[in-house]
């Protein structure tokens, strides 16, 4: 087997195949999947209604968590919370009601919106929709903030400056910021990190044990994943 | 994504479709994982097309066609249901022979080992370019190279003469 045998088996497999010819259709509508998947994120919708059945199940069996990391404990008494939005036109909305929690998020009281994974923790204000999920009409009742990190990620509290991307400019960032605002016709706007202009978020201290603890430290601009209008967030949480 | 920010988007998916394709089939030795990854990597790409500058996107596709493929397993299996993903009929079409035993062989190494010599036969990348496509060590790529080549020669060894057929383990 020579260097050469191996250098023309991958000649031939790079060239073995030919793309649909429909692929800039398949590659738009994957665009747009991705893109309903992430607004329904915003909304507790669909996806996370097919993942919610499923992730209670997961987590009743801990299927999901091989290393067993992912806690489910009594919630501390609740973090202190300064962070507030301001928008262009100077109006703010501030978040003093935040959990901390490394158990998926819930949204309108008791809908988990995620599911169960090892090594994350989040931080969010009341997550509230109207409207129907099935009828995708489901909108945000009001602004909240959605903190989502990797514990491991963060250890050492670093620095992370915007835009915060993970590996490859993929998914899961270390941590990613997050708002879904009620303002920016016609259904909202959605910004986070991952597409903020300016600005840095300092971690103090992240932890899943004892009790889950998120301590940092947010100043800058997000991004809208819209094109619509950023917004600052500043603020600590601790 | 505006009109001409799409329009771009077309364009570039145009022309790297194809090899983007065959970097996926060296990574993955299978059409179906191809396409997805493929697909995925440009969708990715088209998702954040017009929001961020990118210097060298048909690099930076690459990149993140290397870092989803290695973690795949991982990530993918939990999003792509959602997308309607993994029971879509893989739409490629075989224009080209590939050997059953280097097909065959790396389906018995580890997405790592996959990557690095697909990032070494297909990219011809050196060592160097390999470790920061995929965001590890120089020496960890060594290592991969090492034991992925090894791989192939004891699989080549082990099951006879090379073999020429068309297709592979869809």
């Amino acid at each position: 087997m020579t260097e050469q045998q191996i250098r023309d088996g991958f000649e031939r497999l790079d060239s073995a195949l030919a793309p649909p010819l429909d692929a800039q259709e398949r590659v738009a509508r994957r665009v747009t999947a991705r893109r309903r998947r992430r607004r329904a994120t915003v909304a507790g919708g669909t996806a996370f209604v097919l993942v919610a059945g499923v992730g209670t199940a997961v987590a009743l069996s801990g299927g999901d968590d091989p290393d067993g990391r992912t806690i489910a404990t009594d919630q501390p008494p609740g973090p202190t919370s300064t962070l507030v939005m301001t928008r262009p036109d100077g109006s703010t909305v501030a978040f003093p009601d935040v959990t901390v929690s490394c158990d998926p998020p819930v949204a309108n009281g008791d809908q988990p919106i995620d599911t169960p994974t090892p090594d994350r923790i989040w931080a969010y204000s009341p997550i509230e929709f109207s409207g129907s999920i099935e009828d995708d009409d489901a909108t945000v009742s009001k602004p909240f903030v959605l903190i989502q990190g990797i514990v491991s990620e963060l250890e050492g509290g670093p620095v992370l400056t915007y835009p915060i991307e993970g590996p490859g400019g993929s998914s899961p960032e270390p941590i990613n910021v997050f708002i879904a605002d009620t303002e920016g016709a016609p259904d909202g706007n959605e910004l986070s990190s991952s597409v903020g202009d300016t600005g840095t978020v300092r971690v103090l201290e992240a932890s899943c044990e004892p009790v889950p603890t998120l301590r940092l430290e947010v100043s800058g601009t997000l991004g809208s994943e819209e094109g619509k209008q950023s917004v600052v967030l500043d603020g600590l949480l601790r | 994504m505006d009109r001409t920010n799409d329009l771009d988007f077309a364009d570039f998916v145009a022309v790297q479709t194809r090899p983007l394709l065959g970097l996926a089939h060296a990574l993955t030795a299978n059409q179906h994982d191809a396409w997805d990854l493929t697909q995925e990597t440009l969708a990715r790409l088209g998702e954040r097309w017009g929001r961020t500058r990118f210097d060298e996107p048909a690099a930076y596709a690459r990149t993140v066609m290397v870092r989803l493929n290695i973690d795949r397993l991982r990530r993918l299996r939990r999003e792509l249901p959602l997308l309607g993903g993994p029971s879509e009929e893989a739409p490629v079409d075989v224009v080209g022979d590939t050997d059953a035993w280097l097909v065959e062989a790396l389906a018995t190494l580890s997405p790592r080992q996959r990557t690095a010599l697909a990032l070494r036969y297909v990219e011809d990348l050196d060592v160097r370019g390999i470790a920061a496509r995929m965001g590890c060590s120089e020496g960890t790529v060594k290592s991969q190279l090492s034991r992925g080549t090894e791989r192939l020669r004891e699989h080549a060894r082990e099951h006879g003469p090379l073999r020429t057929t068309t297709g592979d383990t869809a």
